[in-house]
């Protein structure tokens, strides 16, 4: 339910009680219900306030506490799946180096893994859109830009060229070093999101 | 600016994109640019109508290729050129379609 949705029916609800009361004074022959007389108007009002303070506030906190932890939640979960799949990214430079061999499926599922990556991050970028709109700016292009850096280093050099056929230690350590800052940049996201 | 020509790059060219240049291997950047994307930009200018790109459907796109075909035709070009009669669609990926229109805006020379 949408927060207008929610003030909506909470003011339908205290129009209603308050109807009812008004219909309740001026109808005196409702059995059973009858108005005291030395009850004053805005004591009625006082204690309708009060219930609606002590029921629909904690109600619709505790609602928004959940919401925001919702949201949160899936946001994170975005930014760790694109962290999992750098992992799988690792396994593929990793194997290839222990193998002494890098074919031209392994290139190709590596740019796969990009891909979904970016898929991950423009959906993260999407929910930032709409949830929070106001931090949403610095938070996603760092996350793109560090991205970017990565799938350069990666796939804007010498590993998609045809003579590119073993992966050296030095390719790894670079690999290694690009990917760590990659994944470094995406935890701080995860954590800047936690103080959204 | 109407649309008259499309690429879909992943059909009329491959799904599997190689690196930069044609010495690099098959389906390289400079290959499309050579063989389909610059052809087809040309007579978009010379038309005065706009081509549009399809980049859905191919496994990923390398960095590499995005710089050997739209970042030297911008580099070739002017990118005020290239912005005016190229258009570029993806549903599947939003990112790449960022990714070329900054390398439109800021080819890098290599």
């Amino acid at each position: 339910m949408t927060t207008s949705k929610k003030v909506l029916w909470a003011i339908t609800l205290l129009v209603a009680v308050i109807v009812g009361g008004v219909v309740g004074h001026l109808w005196n022959d409702i059995p059973l219900i009858r108005w005291n007389p030395e009850l004053k108007i805005y004591e009625v009002f006082n204690l309708i306030l009060v219930f609606c303070i002590g029921v629909f506030v904690p109600f619709f906190i505790k609602r928004w506490i959940e919401d925001s932890r919702s949201v949160k939640s899936c946001l994170i979960d975005e930014l760790r799946s694109a962290m999992r799949i750098s992992d799988e990214i690792r396994v593929v430079i990793d194997r290839c180096q222990a193998s002494s061999s890098i074919v031209q499926t392994d290139k190709d599922q590596i740019s796969y893994l990009f891909h979904r990556s970016e898929q991950m991050i423009d959906s993260f970028d999407a929910q930032m859109k709409e949830s929070f709109p106001h931090a949403m700016s610095t938070t996603v292009r760092d996350v793109k830009d560090a991205h970017h850096a990565y799938q350069n280093m990666l796939t804007g050099g010498e590993l998609m060229t045809g003579g590119f056929t073993t992966v050296s230690g030095d390719f790894r350590r670079g690999h290694e070093t690009a990917c760590a800052s990659y994944q470094t940049k995406l935890k701080v996201a995860i954590q800047k999101v936690h103080r959204f | 600016m109407e649309t008259k020509e499309t690429i879909t790059i992943a059909k009329d060219f491959s799904n599997r994109l190689g690196a930069r240049y044609r010495k690099d291997g098959p389906y390289s950047g400079q290959q499309f640019l050579e063989d389909f994307l610059l052809p087809a930009f040309e007579r978009a200018v010379v038309g005065g109508h706009c081509l549009l790109v399809d980049l859905d459907g191919a496994w990923g796109y390398p960095s590499s290729f995005v710089s050997g075909s739209f970042g030297k035709l911008s580099l070739e070009k002017g990118p005020a050129l290239v912005e005016k009669h190229l258009r570029f669609k993806s549903d599947e990926n939003n990112m790449r379609l960022e990714r070329v229109r900054k390398e439109i805006a800021n080819p890098k020379v290599k």
